[in-house]
């Protein structure tokens, strides 16, 4: 998606180098689960 | 209960059979009651239950014991408490409880060259503001507000799903069969609360590249907003009211809200997920383009002639619909019941049919309920293919 | 440029094919040569009413009677046109009070019904939506109109609406208008059950049956005017 609203967990990942990989599998469906559930919210706002 | 873990099983095994191109022991029974529904039939206050939604448990208990149903009935996703702290302009609670949506516009003919450009940016730094007055203000006070109504979304939405979970287990209802994702149609989603439809009918004619350039713009959200939270199923699906296209010209069906539907159910079907469309008005003149869809996508007819529909679109698709619920309050409860056996009659040979009426019923006093009981239990008990 | 009766043939025809841009301009050339405002009015009325049949023979759809609205008030808001209806009250062909029932507050048909009465010459108090009983007995008995139109394209305000009737026998005001309720899901038993006189699954056909109604009203020999009021 082109927008600055919206991050996959890649384009996160990219952005935060620091991240420990050990924590990725417990981090990645957190911090990417809430980005799902505002980008659903929004959408149902406007449904 | 392991009498109704044995009824959950049947009730699971006749939509797997549905939708597995089998014939089910008998038509499955879809029936949706809305939240406002749920309450009014349990004699309580709608605004009051709505806000305390632990009354909804009560409502909804109720409800789901009352009415003989496949899958459970209850549906709430709209709270008013999240609309009121955003200052909604486009979800209002009426002065009698009711959450309806007023005409209004987030999206302006200026915008529609950032909507193209990036849609998502465009909804949230101009299109929000616009409908949901709490969020234009400054940077600080507009994230306080987003955090409180999400708080609010999430804490009534996850009550509201927990109670339902608990009521299909305690009916025994199948947890498949009926919809577990929700979208628009990309030229609905521009129409309905983006442009609003007077808008977008003008824009046709004046700037008709832009409307075509917005709802391509908007596909690829509406996919993603398609997309269940779990992995899709063969027995799950999306459901995708339909509003304008009845309203629109062949000419200006076809060029603005055919393309990017179709497309929108493709890519559904291609990922695993079916789309369950609310045919809503008639679309007796698109029947030919509702059979290049997907074969299984759900199609619940407000309008229409069954025979005609059966005979075009039944051997692919699933139908339902039909049933008008003002019969259910004006007719006689034997008439009622003549009403469904002969839509029985003409749909469910051949499979690829259950059953539900023309629209959601959405207060307990449109419709008389003793009739509504009886068309459920004639259908559960005598409907077969 | 065209004279006047080539120029309202145009302008006819091109509301009729709901060109925007042709209609401004020809109606522009129109009353600059000296058509009067109210004769234009009758000149996009008339294309108007081409657009309705062509709706009700299915080759037009909603989203034309909406383009055709426009159109409609594109050129109402014309200077010429403006700085007469501004002025000149003239004598509506009846009056009407509209409005969407308690409990509903969708407005997109009733608009469409309005802006269609208004272009036949009627003059509408539209109460707005979401409208209690009570708020339309008090504006029957002040505006006095011929005509109510209760919207609702809900299914649950079928007994809503057949309350605002009773609540017009109640007042005694039941034998002085017509009742016409419009609503998609509107049918003759229902009609009945609420208690109204006629409804309409559209505008088009709800303008006509309040044209055909005022044809009888004053076909009775009353007198049409503000004070007397209605029949």
């Amino acid at each position: 998606m082109n927008t600055q609203y919206y991050k996959t967990w890649d384009e996160y990942m990219a952005e935060h180098p620091e991240i420990d990989e050990k924590l990725i599998p417990v981090m990645a469906p957190k911090i990417q689960g809430y980005e799902e559930m505002m980008f659903a919210f929004v959408m149902l706002l406007l449904m | 209960m392991a009498d109704m873990k044995a009824l959950q099983q049947e009730r699971i095994q006749l939509f797997k059979d549905l939708y597995d191109n089998k014939l089910p022991k008998r038509v499955p029974i879809n029936l949706v009651l809305s939240v406002e529904f749920a309450i009014q039939y349990a004699g309580m206050d709608l605004a009051q239950a709505q806000w305390d939604t632990s009354m909804l448990e009560i409502a909804f208990d109720k409800m789901c014991g009352d009415f003989i149903t496949d899958t459970n009935p209850a549906m709430a996703f709209r709270y008013p408490s999240y609309y009121k702290i955003l200052g909604a302009r486009n979800f209002v609670m009426s002065s009698s409880g009711f959450l309806q949506h007023p005409e209004v516009h987030g999206f302006e003919t200026e915008d529609y060259d950032y909507f193209i450009q990036s849609p998502y940016d465009c909804i949230m730094e101009r299109v929000l503001p616009r409908i949901y007055t709490e969020l234009d203000t400054n940077p600080v006070q507009r994230s306080i507000v987003f955090a409180k109504a999400f708080k609010a979304f999430f804490d009534d939405v996850v009550n509201g799903n927990i109670i339902i979970a608990k009521l299909t287990e305690k009916y025994g209802f199948s947890p498949i069969g009926g919809f577990d994702g929700f979208c628009e149609a990309p030229f609905d989603f521009m129409s309905d609360q983006l442009r609003g439809f007077k808008n977008i009918v003008g824009d046709i004619r004046r700037i008709p590249d832009k409307v075509v350039g917005a709802c391509e713009a908007a596909l690829p959200l509406m996919i993603k907003t398609g997309m269940p939270p779990h992995p899709p199923s063969p027995y799950g699906a999306t459901f995708i009211p339909l509003h304008m296209a009845p309203f629109l010209r062949e000419k200006d069906f076809e060029k603005y809200y055919w393309p990017t539907f179709k497309k929108l159910v493709d890519d559904l079907a291609a990922s695993g997920q079916s789309a369950y469309l609310f045919v809503e008005h008639d679309w007796t003149r698109f029947l030919d383009y509702l059979y290049e869809l997907p074969e299984n996508t759900r199609m619940m007819f407000e309008y229409g002639d069954p025979k005609l529909i059966k005979d075009k679109l039944g051997k692919k698709h699933i139908l339902t619909g039909f049933y008008p619920i003002t019969l259910l309050k004006t007719a006689t409860k034997q008439q009622c019941i003549d009403k469904a056996k002969e839509l029985i009659d003409i749909l469910a040979p051949g499979g690829k049919y259950m059953f539900t009426f023309d629209k959601n019923i959405i207060t307990a006093d449109s419709v008389n309920i003793e009739n509504l009981q009886a068309v459920l239990e004639y259908v559960s008990e005598n409907a077969n293919y | 440029m065209n004279n006047l009766g080539e120029l309202k043939d145009l302008i006819i025809k091109y509301v009729e094919q709901l060109d925007e841009d042709k209609v401004v301009s020809l109606a522009t050339e129109a009353l600059d040569a000296g058509l009067e405002p109210l004769e234009l009015l009758g000149v996009v009325n008339e294309g108007m009413s081409r657009v309705g049949k062509l709706y009700e023979n299915k080759n037009y759809y909603i989203a034309d009677l909406i383009v055709a609205g426009l159109i409609f008030r594109q050129v109402l808001s014309l200077d010429k046109m403006r700085a007469h209806f501004y002025q000149d009250h003239k004598r509506p062909l009846g009056k009407v009070v509209l409005g969407t029932v308690q409990g509903d507050i969708h407005d997109i048909g009733k608009d469409i019904f309005k802006g269609m009465l208004e272009a036949n010459g009627f003059e509408v108090t539209d109460l707005g939506v979401d409208i209690p009983k009570e708020v339309f007995v008090e504006n029957v008995q002040r505006v006095k109109p011929h005509i109510v139109g209760l919207s609702g394209p809900l299914t649950n305000t079928i007994e809503t609406m057949k309350e605002i009737v009773e609540a017009f026998v109640k007042a005694e005001l039941r034998d002085q208008v017509k009742i016409i309720i419009g609503a998609n899901h509107m049918t003759t038993d229902i009609c009945r059950y609420i208690g109204a006189d006629s409804f309409a699954n559209d505008a088009t056909i709800g303008t006509k049956v309040c044209l055909e109604w005022m044809e009888s009203i004053n076909k009775q020999g009353e007198i049409n005017d503000e004070k007397s009021g209605i029949h």
